[in-house]
């Protein structure tokens, strides 16, 4: 994810870059591609058009009583995710539509973007009952750092109404998805874990990255994990977790390139489209070339992933074998209530399913771990290293060319205002000057005048 | 031509950015609240400050640990006094490693089966056993269950932060959360009723909790209802952080939960004591029991009279019950124990 990030920074960095070079000169033609871009800008934070409402859009409750099956979850939690996504999306369009102030329309962004990317990441999660308990933690997380911190108050001054209201309903429907799955009892400890976190996190603002496991496994970050996993409480989770996500952590790792592409895509198409204001001269040449570096960040994080040919191999192998444990523990049938003596699902019983679970996943690791060609291998991390270090290099020179872009801006900018200034002076001398030239002569056409008709 | 093009953009972008920084023009949204009492509403004076908590006691006494203690501790119990178990048993656990702890959390009503039943050596509960489960227990072998006072905790009244009710009696929470009144005051369901004036005359009370299998919910129905109903329309939520985020969440809501679930976005009512003062729930309040509203967290163990309970489940109440375990008891959020409780449970258990 951090790599990600500074692809993405630099990217963004670079195209300032590229903005930079037409605010070089003091062309007309540079200056109104800036007024362009800024209108642009401005017409981007503004809401759509279609969504006139300012409340949120509302959420269906779920029937906490009745228990459901596996595939009844897995659609439940990928629904409420779509769902979850659509609300923060109307609300902070409604939260930055007429807003002029520009930190409150980027929080709303960084909201949207941040829980967006998360609850995405979470529905796409192969496990439905991990999906759901991660589900909870972040709508939890989020609303307790917005509503119960009162950051809302502190950003959104003046709109926290809105916001809130989403956020604990969001909030209110996964607590709801949970109680179907989980016992009264599970969900009271789940709600004290949660809070108990938060505080311990208090300073963590960005806790939508947060995940269920790191309060099974968190060990040594989280007392209340320690405790809970040191007697006996979600141990087994804990572990299985443990093992679970090392291997579905290789698995990851392959396509992790592959799933952030389009991302990556829209910001090279985001790219052109600044190409296509900015390009008016033959400078489209340098800014061709900074595309290309781009281009060669982007290209690297390919053949990353084209990297991997040979190891992808023996991966499938692993996940065949993966598949085939799975399915031995989805066919426990925890989860079919049209089966005989069917009870509604135990955390205690998923547990002892899962622990058995997680001998065949550990044995599996090891043999993964001793296979050179497998993505834990040298040769994958000196690729890792070089995506980032060249990540690195391209953020210093785009950071310190930026920050040139900005003082170049504002001097420009006095320099403007000192002439306007300077120019406004001047007409308003020369419009005295020419009032006094024309008294002057409205005066000596009156003497002529007075001179003539006293002849 | 070309500097004067250059002036009016600039000019063109100033307008911009300066049409940008202005305030809006509608006040909407934003507008404070204004808070009018009525003449006749009294401003009761709470006593205590909300912020301050865990204060151990210097007097409590010291654990003193014992050589080559071994064996197996099974605690099956109510969710939130297995939480402040379980932070104990680490401790206890790093002490003596050849002890195993088998801590498991369950509905309230499944660990006064497990004690009867002997498949428990300690029961934590939120509220003490009912009459009827002492009768099935004593039923059986003889004698009553023997309670330990482990941890105390407040059930605070939370109201949105700027809800400025001054502070509540019982009588009118029974007015407010009851549907049967026991108590004989009137029915309470807006906040006009409380004295409030000016926009919160009308404004309706919503009412959040715990659900019925939960100890605080048992503990408020007989310490506030008198044993009366909860009224249909309280919003049940699953744990205590839920229900404090629907009262922030809801500038009309008032909520009981635990008092350490506080949050910046709520305030916590002064409730009246049988002196007629009002009290914000402090440890101090709470241990002099000034604060009405107060509970303790239990354990319950299978002691027969006369008997010193003996081996690992006596060790570890006993360290539960000294300033090392306290210490974890207030760093969990709870409120730890006074003197006097914790050496009366040190004797319960000797004797």
């Amino acid at each position: 994810m951090g790599k990600v990030k500074k692809l993405k920074t630099a990217i963004t960095i670079e195209m300032t870059q590229a903005v930079r070079l037409y605010l070089r000169t003091y062309q007309f033609a540079s200056l109104l591609g800036v007024c362009i871009v800024l209108f642009v800008c401005g017409g981007c934070a503004t809401p759509t058009s279609n969504r006139t409402k300012d409340e949120p859009q509302q959420i269906s409750e779920t029937d906490s009583n009745q228990p459901i099956r596996l595939a009844e979850l897995d659609e439940l939690t990928r629904a409420f995710a779509d769902r979850y996504v659509g609300l923060l999306y109307s609300v902070c369009d409604a939260l930055k539509k007429d807003n002029p102030d520009p930190v409150q329309r980027r929080e709303a962004q960084v909201l949207m973007v941040d829980c967006a990317t998360n609850i995405y990441d979470i529905a796409s999660n192969a496990d439905a009952f991990t999906r759901m308990l991660d589900l909870v933690v972040v709508t939890t997380l989020v609303s307790q750092v917005w509503i119960d911190d009162d950051r809302v108050a502190e950003v959104f001054a003046g709109r926290e109404e809105l916001l809130i209201r989403a956020l604990h309903h969001g909030r209110v429907e996964a607590w709801a998805l949970a109680a179907q799955v989980l016992r009264p009892d599970q969900i009271d400890l789940l709600d004290y874990l949660l809070w108990d976190w938060r505080r311990h996190n208090p300073d963590m603002v960005r806790v939508s990255f947060v995940r269920f496991s790191n309060f099974a496994i968190g060990r040594g970050k989280s007392a209340n994990a320690e405790v809970l996993a040191a007697g006996g409480f979600f141990a087994n989770v804990g572990q299985t977790g443990q093992a679970i996500d090392e291997a579905r952590l290789l698995a990851e790792r392959m396509f992790y390139m592959l799933k952030r592409e389009p991302t990556l895509l829209r910001w090279q198409v985001d790219t052109l489209k600044d190409d296509i204001f900015t390009a008016l001269d033959d400078r489209m040449k340098q800014t061709d070339a900074m595309v290309a570096n781009v281009r060669a960040v982007v290209s690297e994080a390919n053949e990353l992933v084209t990297s991997l040919g040979p190891t992808s191999k023996s991966l499938n192998e692993m996940l065949k074998t993966a598949d085939s444990v799975f399915a031995r523990f989805e066919a426990w049938d925890r989860w079919a209530v049209d089966l005989p003596g069917y009870r509604k699902f135990d955390i205690r019983e998923y547990t002892e399913a899962v622990k058995e679970l997680a001998l065949a996943v550990g044995k599996m690791n090891d043999m993964l771990k001793s296979s050179n060609e497998l993505l834990g291998s040298s040769e994958w991390d000196r690729r890792i290293q070089q995506v980032s270090q060249s990540a690195d290099e391209r953020m210093k020179k785009a950071a310190e060319q930026s920050q040139r872009v900005v003082h170049d801006a504002f001097r420009r900018v006095y320099m403007a205002i000192g002439i306007l200034f300077a120019m406004f002076i001047l007409g308003l001398v020369a419009v005295f000057l020419v009032i006094r030239r024309l008294r002057t002569v409205a005066g000596n056409a009156s003497d002529a005048g007075r001179k003539e008709m006293s002849k | 031509m070309t500097w004067l093009h250059l002036m009016i953009v600039i000019a063109l972008v100033c307008s911009v950015v300066v049409g940008c920084s202005s305030p809006p023009v509608s006040g909407g949204r934003g507008a404070s609240y204004q808070v009018v009492y009525k003449a006749d509403t009294a401003l009761p004076v709470a006593v205590g400050d909300a912020n301050d908590t865990h204060i151990l006691s210097d007097e409590l006494p010291p654990y003193k640990s014992v050589a080559g203690l071994s064996g197996e501790i099974t605690s099956i119990g109510e969710s939130t006094t297995t939480n402040l178990v379980a932070r104990v048993a680490a401790e206890f656990r790093r002490m003596y490693p050849d002890v195993t702890l088998q801590v498991t959390a369950s509905p309230i009503s499944i660990g006064p089966a497990a004690l009867l039943e002997g498949r428990a050596d300690i029961v934590p509960m939120s509220r003490p056993l009912t009459p009827e489960e002492v009768r099935s227990f004593a039923k059986k072998y003889g004698y009553q269950p023997t309670e330990i006072k482990v941890a105390a905790d407040a059930l605070a009244i939370y109201v949105e932060k700027r809800n400025p009710v001054p502070g509540l009696t019982l009588g009118q929470l029974d007015g407010i959360f009851s549907r049967t009144q026991h108590r004989g005051g009137s029915s309470i369901e807006n906040w006009g009723k409380l004295g409030l004036a000016g926009e919160w005359t009308d404004r309706k009370i919503t009412l959040y909790g715990y659900g019925p299998d939960d100890g605080a919910n048992q503990i408020f129905q007989q310490q506030v209802l008198d044993g009366g109903a909860f009224r249909l329309s309280l919003r049940v939520e699953g744990g205590g952080s839920s229900i404090v985020q629907g009262v922030a969440a809801d500038p009309g809501a008032i909520g009981f939960a635990s008092v350490f679930f506080a949050c910046k976005r709520v305030r916590v009512v002064p409730l009246a004591g049988a002196d007629g003062r009002f009290y914000v729930p402090t440890e101090e309040n709470v241990r002099s029991h000034r604060y009405p509203l107060i509970r303790f967290l239990y354990i319950y163990v299978n002691k027969p009279p006369r008997q010193p309970l003996g081996g690992t489940a006596a060790e570890f109440l006993l360290f539960l019950l000294s300033r090392e375990g306290q210490q974890i008891v207030a760093d969990g959020g709870n409120i730890s124990l006074d003197v006097a409780t914790v050496e009366q449970g040190r004797r319960t258990l000797a004797e």
